[in-house]
Parts: structure tokens; sequence; C-alpha cells
């Protein structure tokens, strides 16, 4: 800057430190809460100190619950969406973009209403839907008073990966995104492939893709975070323990029959193991992170 | 666009696109037709015999209090956390344009809470705001019953309103850091020249020009506590007390999934798509990004 | 034992079924326990015992699987949910399932209490009880002691008075209570004769209106008010741990209203001095019987009769009085014959006091037996009346308008849970 203003700046300083008190606070006690005795606790109160028994309450609490099963599924689900919606939605973008087929416009029309409907909104009749996969297609067979209808299967994707993340894979914004990026190759490249005879999924594959790799990082990470921090939807879709993600598990983990005492230092600690994966990976990944929410345009 | 070159294949970009339009069809357009079609019904849990009641659904939902109850906490929670969610990360994201230091390490400090769950911050707030064990139990000690976010529908609306406004500070002050970067440094410096101090050339340059930005995340803002302030809410209050924080989306859950009332939960979502869908129409008319809505 | 049961059945092929219910703790224990058991006792039927989650996860992927075609054989179901499964048209009478596969079952031997919550217009069990729980009253009858109570309190005006003596003895916390509508609503009224709404409490038809916001719950209600406003009873979250239970058995209450289900954590707590009692009744009234709660077991359609004969056998083991007296013993839950009770009674030293208190409580009788609710979309009326009495406690008005407004939401509810049903008729129990 140009000129100095020592109390602007010390304002800034302040507001500042405020932030930092705000963003952290709730940080320092949780480790503060997760790492003192269950002694303490019942003892004192909430501690605004940390203590030393953070291992401890660790160890047991991967003792009470399958922590590392939570954990597996939740990378997994994370995974998969994020693979899923990747790929669906730059494949759907690019048959969009170099085909011109004549249901362009009805795509783009039944993406944009998927937008409009984010889960919450419509979580009781997708629950059934994934509890019965071919529904839709036997009440087609029954309206049109065709037979057939036992013999379609009945599938369900309740506790299973499948249920967890197929539901979560279609992208609205993800294809519009892809769309605009799509527009910005140089339609030169286009006609050299079709020179070369280079077929439409060569072109995609050895093209676009690697031209994609900014795109595809930026989505994918905000789309990795978004999936570990979800909660509604595998709440309904698991009732298995095994299946559980670990917010869902978190949740779940203070007892549910009155008997037993909330020990709330081992529920703090299961919380710090649900979020420092998401944290770490957004202080590290921050520049793709930041790109997918400001956009990659301007 | 039209002279664009294009592959010639017919068939090929169907079978491309297949796999999402299935996804979509069969697990949003489906289960919305659904819903806007028990929202007409009085549906039986088990099927065997649906009855069919027209609006019915509709005028019971408007005539109750309940409802506007509801909505009255939906558009409080979401109004409190956005006003607060917007002005803290402004603030944070002007001071941080300033000559300070350390701009790295605090940028990664603000934008750290994405990481955490909605249903995660409210797992431990409700450690922390125990009016006997918390953090804010001395004030029992003062004046008994002076703090009871379990009675005290206000306290516990407050309780909300903070929590989900840390969830999305960071979004927003990664949208005002950027909208911030993208003015022209010749702007502000020709204005610095002029004589124009910090906070000037913030109220007439900064301000008005990440006008846009700020709007957008208000958006985006609202919509997120419309859908994902249910988490928050079924892990602190459940909706209580007296159904001072049932939002909408916390109501649609459990009229469906504990109080098995498939219609009436149906014709709740089919409330909250409409509002959905303008604020979604808004959004995209004049953003033309997705923006965090992955 | 099982040797004649297997000789009692015609011979049948094998056949396996999944059994779902909703338990964590010493009664999953005690399930897992009754499965293998079963599975043991002979090798033509086998049982797979699942656990999907909470009684309401258990209600509604019973309901997405039968809609899925992919439901369980047998399924627990909680003791809300009766009416919308004997509806629903999704079940097999559990009468009939063991009359088909030749099985004599004395149904007459069950509780007075059980058989006219459970039993359909002509007296028939639609569903098996299973796990049977009442509402009794905790003490700490060393703090009373202290507190130089030496009566334990029989009726609500003694209890208020040991309330008073304890908190002038210095203990901040006399009575707990989380303010569960099953308690408060259903459970003092049945106690007392006041049904909550006419038709027999909705036994005899659909067509019902609520009645609580008058007579004998209001004046409850406004009572329950007045000792709140007074510090003799303090809600569950304004105790350290937040939970009422707990907040009995680490001393910090001295009276307790829960469930007998509470017994195993009660039991464990070192507490030096325990009472358990059936809930207390105004003075002068007469007393009647409580409400049983938990839940029962229903037969999904949609079986071949191998897999019934399978059912059939299980429910019969899950009857014998051997296994009646496990579940009881190994979690509190109260026996649902009187056969098995007459045996705990005679034997009620090593059973929990919570049980002996429980039986008492089931089995009071002033000439009629107190009918239980049975009332559609009841989970939501317990919403509507915790709604409403928490703002009431709150101060924000007063008991009895709160109730007026719970009421009219629950007469709106029924009427809306008639039409979905209509024309069919809600069964009712025999007298």
């Amino acid at each position: 800057m140009v000129e100095r203003h020592p109390r602007m700046t010390a304002l800034a300083y302040c507001i500042l430190g405020l932030g930092v008190v705000l963003a952290l606070g709730p940080l320092y006690l949780i480790l503060c809460s997760a790492s003192v005795s269950s002694q303490q606790w019942i003892s004192q109160g909430m501690p605004l100190m940390p203590g030393t028994a953070l291992p401890d309450n660790l160890r047991e609490v991967a003792q009470r619950i399958d922590l590392w099963r939570y954990l597996f599924n939740s990378l997994l689900v994370a995974a998969l969406v994020v693979t899923g919606k990747l790929l669906l939605s730059s494949v759907t973008a690019f048959a969009v973009t170099y085909f011109q087929p004549r249901c362009r416009g009805v795509i783009l029309v039944l993406l944009f209403s998927a937008l409009l409907l984010p889960l919450e909104v419509r979580i009781v009749p997708t629950y059934a839907a994934a509890s019965d996969l071919f529904e839709p297609l036997r009440s087609l067979l029954q309206a049109l008073g065709l037979s057939g209808q036992h013999a379609v299967p009945s599938i369900s994707l309740i506790n299973t990966y499948a249920g967890l993340s197929l539901p979560l894979v279609a992208s609205a914004t993800g294809t519009f995104l892809f769309l605009q990026f799509y527009r910005t190759i140089p339609p030169e490249l286009v006609e050299a492939a079709r020179i070369d005879g280079t077929g439409p999924w060569r072109f995609y594959v050895d093209i676009l893709l690697p031209l994609s790799k900014t795109n595809f990082a930026a989505l994918g990470s905000i789309v990795f975070i978004n999936t570990w921090k979800d909660y509604m939807w595998p709440l309904v879709i698991t009732s298995h323990d095994q299946m559980r993600t670990i917010t869902l598990a978190l949740a779940s983990f203070l007892p549910v029959e009155s008997g037993q005492m909330p020990q709330w230092n081992l529920l703090m600690a299961a919380a710090l193991v649900a979020i420092v994966i998401p944290a770490v990976f957004v202080v590290a990944a921050q520049r793709w992170f930041v790109k997918g929410i400001v956009g990659t345009e301007k | 666009m039209d002279t664009r070159p294009a592959f010639p294949a017919r068939w090929f970009p169907l079978l491309l696109a297949a796999p999402q339009m299935l996804i979509v069809f069969l697990f949003f357009l489906w289960p919305a037709v659904k819903a806007i079609a028990w929202s007409f019904y009085l549906v039986r849990p088990f099927g065997n015999g649906s009855r069919f009641v027209g609006l019915d659904n509709y005028l019971r939902i408007l005539t109750d209090d309940g409802f506007y109850a509801s909505l009255r906490a939906t558009l409080v929670f979401t109004a409190g956390s956005t006003l607060l969610a917007v002005t803290l990360a402004l603030a944070l994201a002007a001071c941080l344009e300033l000559d300070v230091r350390a701009k790295r390490l605090l940028r990664s400090i603000f934008i750290w809470p994405y990481a955490v769950a909605g249903v995660v911050v409210g797992i431990v707030l409700k450690v922390l705001i125990n009016p006997v064990t918390g953090l804010l139990a001395f004030l029992n000690h003062l004046w008994p019953g002076l703090w009871a976010p379990h009675l005290a529908g206000q306290q516990a609306m407050l309780v909300l309103i903070a929590a989900f406004a840390w969830t999305q500070v960071p979004l927003n002050f990664i949208l005002f850091s950027a909208a911030l970067q993208r003015i022209p440094a010749d702007l502000t410096g020709a204005a610095a020249i002029d004589g124009a101090g910090p906070w000037r050339r913030f109220m007439d340059i900064q301000l008005p020009m990440i006008a846009p930005a700020l709007l957008l995340a208000g958006v985006l803002n609202v919509i997120e506590a419309f859908t994902h302030g249910f988490g928050l809410v079924d892990a602190l209050t459940q909706g209580g007390p007296g159904r001072s924080t049932a939002i909408l989306a916390y109501q649609i859950y459990s009229d469906g999934f504990i109080g098995l009332d498939l219609s009436g939960s149906s014709a709740l979502s089919v409330i909250l798509m409409l509002f959905i869908v303008a604020l979604t129409v808004l959004q995209l008319r004049f953003f033309r990004q997705g923006a965090g809505r992955w | 034992m099982a040797l004649l049961l297997v000789l009692a059945v015609p011979h049948a092929q094998s056949a396996s079924f999944e059994f779902w219910s909703s338990h964590s703790g010493p009664m999953a224990q005690a399930v897992r326990q009754l499965c293998a058991g079963f599975n043991a006792a002979q090798k033509q039927h086998q049982v797979r015992c699942v656990t999907p989650g909470s009684y309401e996860q258990t209600m509604q992927k019973t309901i997405a699987a039968y809609r899925a075609a992919q439901q369980p054989a047998l399924v627990e179901i909680y003791d809300v949910g009766t009416l919308d499964m004997m509806l629903s048209g999704a079940i097999v009478p559990v009468h009939q399932l063991m009359a088909a596969h030749g099985y004599h079952v004395d149904w007459q031997d069950y509780l007075p209490a059980i058989r006219s919550y459970y039993t359909d217009a002509k007296g028939q069990f639609d569903s098996l009880p299973f796990n049977v729980s009442t509402a009794v009253l905790y003490l700490n009858t060393s703090r009373l002691q202290q507190a130089g109570i030496n009566t334990l309190p029989a009726t609500w005006s003694e209890l208020e008075q040991a309330a008073r003596q304890l908190r002038a003895a210095g203990q901040t916390c006399p009575l707990v209570s989380d303010f569960n509508p099953w308690i408060l609503l259903e459970q003092v009224s049945t106690i007392e004769g006041a049904p909550l709404a006419d038709q027999d409490n909705g036994h005899r038809s659909l067509a019902t209106h609520y009645l609580f916001d008058q007579g004998l719950h209001l004046r409850f209600m406004q009572q329950v008010q007045r000792w709140h406003q007074q510090h003799l009873l303090v809600e569950a979250a304004a105790t350290r741990t937040g939970r009422h239970t707990l907040a009995f058995t680490t001393g910090e209450c001295a009276m307790l209203l829960d469930s007998t289900s509470a017994w195993h954590a009660v039991a464990r707590s070192g507490l030096p001095g325990l009472a358990v009692l059936p809930l207390p009744v105004h003075a002068g009234s007469a007393r009647h019987n409580s409400v049983p709660g938990g839940a029962s077991l229903w037969v999904m359609k949609g079986f071949d009769d191998q897999v019934y004969a399978a059912v059939a056998a299980f429910i019969a083991y899950l009857q014998q009085p051997q296994n009646q007296r496990l579940l009881v013993r190994q979690t509190g839950y109260l026996p649902v014959t009187r056969q098995v009770a007459a045996q705990i009674m005679d034997d009620a030293g090593h059973y929990p006091a919570s049980v002996v208190a429980g039986i008492h409580s089931l089995d009071a009788n002033a000439g009629q037996p107190g009918v239980g609710p049975r009332l559609g979309f009841f989970p939501q009326l317990r919403l509507a009346w915790t709604e409403q009495v928490q703002t009431a406690l709150a101060g924000q008005q007063d008991m009895a308008s709160a109730l007026a407004k719970a009421r009219r939401r629950g007469d709106a509810l029924l009427q809306r849970f008639r039409l979905t049903y209509a024309p069919a008729d809600s069964p009712a129990p025999q007298r």
C-alpha cells in the first residue's frame, strides 16, 4: 500500500484477531475436552486447558466403536462420489458440446431441474426409490396395462455402498462447469482431430481430459469435502452399523439407552477424528478448493 | 456456436449422456414427481390404498400454526445466519486486503471451518451449551435459569444462528477475497494518491465493486440454510424447544420418517421445493456459476 | 421342552427367516441369546436376527421393505405403531398363525392390561407382546431417610410433601423427569381411569376425539407446572448429565419417574438405598392398571407355509416360561403371562425390584381394566404435547391453553388418520 494508517491497521488486526479466536476457539475447546479423563470431567466440568489423556481417549474410542470401518466408509464413499461426479459431468458435457445431438435441449432442461431439487426436499421419496430401484419400470408396466411386472426384480440399495454414493453422483453444476470450460477449448483442436481421423472417444481421453485437470482438481476437492460432511442421506440409507460414515457414526456415538453415562471426553475425541481428515484436506488443497468455489472463468 | 465443428456420431452422445440422465431420472425426477403426487393423497404407510384429497393437505398446512412456527423458525434462522456470516466474512476479507502480515496463515485459519459438518458442530455445541456443565453455566450461578436453551426458544435459536454462521463464513470469505482481489490495483492506488484512507477506499470503491459477490454469497447462504441446516438442528435441538427451531427441512424429515406422515411430509416438501426453485432461479439468472453448490 | 415342540408340529421342511428388532444394550444381548438358543435347540429352522436401528427406524425400514416386497417375516414394532400395523393389511394375525400350525396357546393367560392393549375387537392377538415395560417411581431411600421421610409416597400429595422435605434438607433436585408424555400423559391418566380420548381411548372406532385438555390431566399438569416453578421437579436437561436416569443414578436427584427398563442402569449405580414403587395416584382415586409400553412382534404377509412354520416355532419358543423368565431377569422387562408373573412373584428375590413394582402396576384392577391409548398418528401427538408443554413451562402460556392447543392438533391428526383409513374402523378389545 502507498501510505500508512496505523489506527486502521490496528483495527484490522483486532478484527482479524477476533476472527482467529472464533475460527480456532472451538477447535481448541474440542482439543481440551478430548484430552482429559472422564473423572476430570465429572469432578470439574468442562476443561479450559488441555490435558494429557488424548491418546488414551482415542484408544478407548477405537475400542468402543469401529472407528477404522467408519473412516474407511467415509473415504470410500467420498472417492466413489468424486469419481462418479467428475466422470459423469465431464462425459455428459462432452456429449452435449461436441455432438449437437437433437435432444440437447432436453438434456439441459433435465439437468437444470435437478439443480432445483436438493436432497432435503425429496428425502422421503428418494429413500423409497433407493429401496426399490426398478419401481418406476414396474409402475410404467402397470400403467400401460402390460404384464411382466412380477418379472421386474426388486433391488434395494439400502445399506450398500451403491446406495450411499449413486444418488449423489449426478451433478448439474458439474456438468455446467464443464460445458463452460469446453467452450473455451479452441475449435482448431477438434478440427485437427477430425482431420486426423481420431474418434470422439480418443479425443476426449487424449486431449480433453488432460486439459481439464484443473477443473477436476477444483470440482473434486469441493465434492470430496461435501460428501464427507454429508449427514442426511447416510442417515436414512443406512441402518447397519458397519455401513455408517464417520460423520453419521459420531452423531450416534452417544448411547441411546438411558442407563449409560455419556462420556463427553470420548465424544470430543471422536469428533476430532471425524474432522481431522477434511480439515487437513481443506488446508492442504486450498488452491484447488478455492478455485472450485470461485469458479474457473474470469 | 453453430459453426462449431462436431463429431458426426448420432447415438454415441446419447450413450454418453445416458448414465447421468438415468441417475437424474431415478433419484431426482421420479422422487420429485412422487412427492408431488403423494401431496395430493392421504397415503397409507404400507400402501394398499390411498385416498385422493386434492389440495386438502396444502389447505391443512396453510391453516396450521405449527407450519407457521416452522416457517418463522426457517426465516429467522436463515436471515440471522446469513447476515451474520456475510458481515463477519466481509470484515475479515476486507481486513486481509490491508497491510497485514501472515496473510497465507490467516487465510488458512479462516477457511478451515468449511471442513466441519453441521452435525459435528451441533454435537460439540450440545456439550458446550449444557446449562450445568457447559461454558455458559456460570450465567446460571449469577441468576438461576438465565441460560436455559432447552427451555427458551430464543436462546436455542441464537445458538443455532451462531453455529450455522460459523460454518458459512469460510465460503463467503473465499468469495469476498477473490472479488476484492479482482479489483484493479490502479483504482485503489489512484484513490490512495488522492488522499482517500482505507475506510474511504473500502466504502467508495471496494464495497460497491464486490456487491455482486455479496449478493451471491447471500443467496448461497440462504439456500444452504434452507437445506443443510438439517444436520445442525437434528444434532442440537431436534426442532425444540416447543418447535421454535423446527426448520422446514427438519420438519419434513420428522413428519416423514418419525411421524410416518407421507402425505404431510410430501406437501411440505413441495412447498420447500418452491422456495428453492425461486432462489435457484435467482442465483442462476444473476450469477452464471455454481459456486459451492456441487 | 424343545423336543416336545418339534413332535407337536407336523413335520415340515426346514426354513429360515429374518427377525428384525430394535435394541442395544442388555435387551440386544437377550435377543441374541434367544435367537441363538432357538437355532441351537433344533436343527429344522433358522432365525436370522437383525437390528435395523431404533424403533422409528425399524418402523420405516419395514414400510420401505414391504413396499419393495422385501419385508422380514417377523418384526418388532413399538407400541405406538400398533394401530398402523393393525390397519396395514400387511400382517398375518399371530393367533391365526399359531392356530394354523397346530399350536395351542392359552391366549387368555396374558395379563389383562396387555390383553386390553393389544387385542382386536374379538379379543384376539394380532401381534405377540414381547418386551413390556411400564412406568414406575424410583426412590433413593437413604436420601429420603436423611430428610426425615419414613413412609414411601403412594399419592401425589405425599410425593409433593416428600419433595418439599427433601428440598428443605438441601437436596437441590428432589424429583427428576424428562417430561415424557408416555409417563405424564398416558400412564398417569390410565392409572386413574381417565381416558385420553373418547371411544374407549380409540379402541371402539377411528372417529375419536381427545379429552386430555380437561379434567384429570389438566389438573395434574397444572400441578406439575407448579412443582417445576417451585423447583420440586427438575427437568432432565437442567441436570449435570442431561439425562433423567443418570441424574438419579449419580445421586444428583432423589426420586425418578421412569420406565421399568431403566432398572439395569439403576441397579449398577451402587446407590445405598433403593426402592421402586408403582406410580402414585391422587388421594382417594381407585388405582387401575398402567399402560404396557415396549413393543410387540408382528408376522408379515408374503411368505410361504414353510417359513410360517418356522416363525410359529420361534414364537412358541419365545413363549416358553423359561425364556420369558430369561428376558425378564436380564433386561428388567416384564412378564406377559399370568403364569410367568406368578412364578416371578414367588421368587421375587431373584428378580429386579422394578419388575415386582411393574407387575403390581400392570395388575392393579379397580374392577375394569384401564384401557391404554390406541390412536392414530400418536407419535405426532406426543410431539405436539411436548412442544406445548415446553412453552407452558417456559412461561409463555398457561398450561390450560397449552393443552388445548395440543388437543386441537391431536384432533386434526385423528381426523386425518380416520380419512386415510376409511372405511376401515378400529378393532377394539374384548371386555
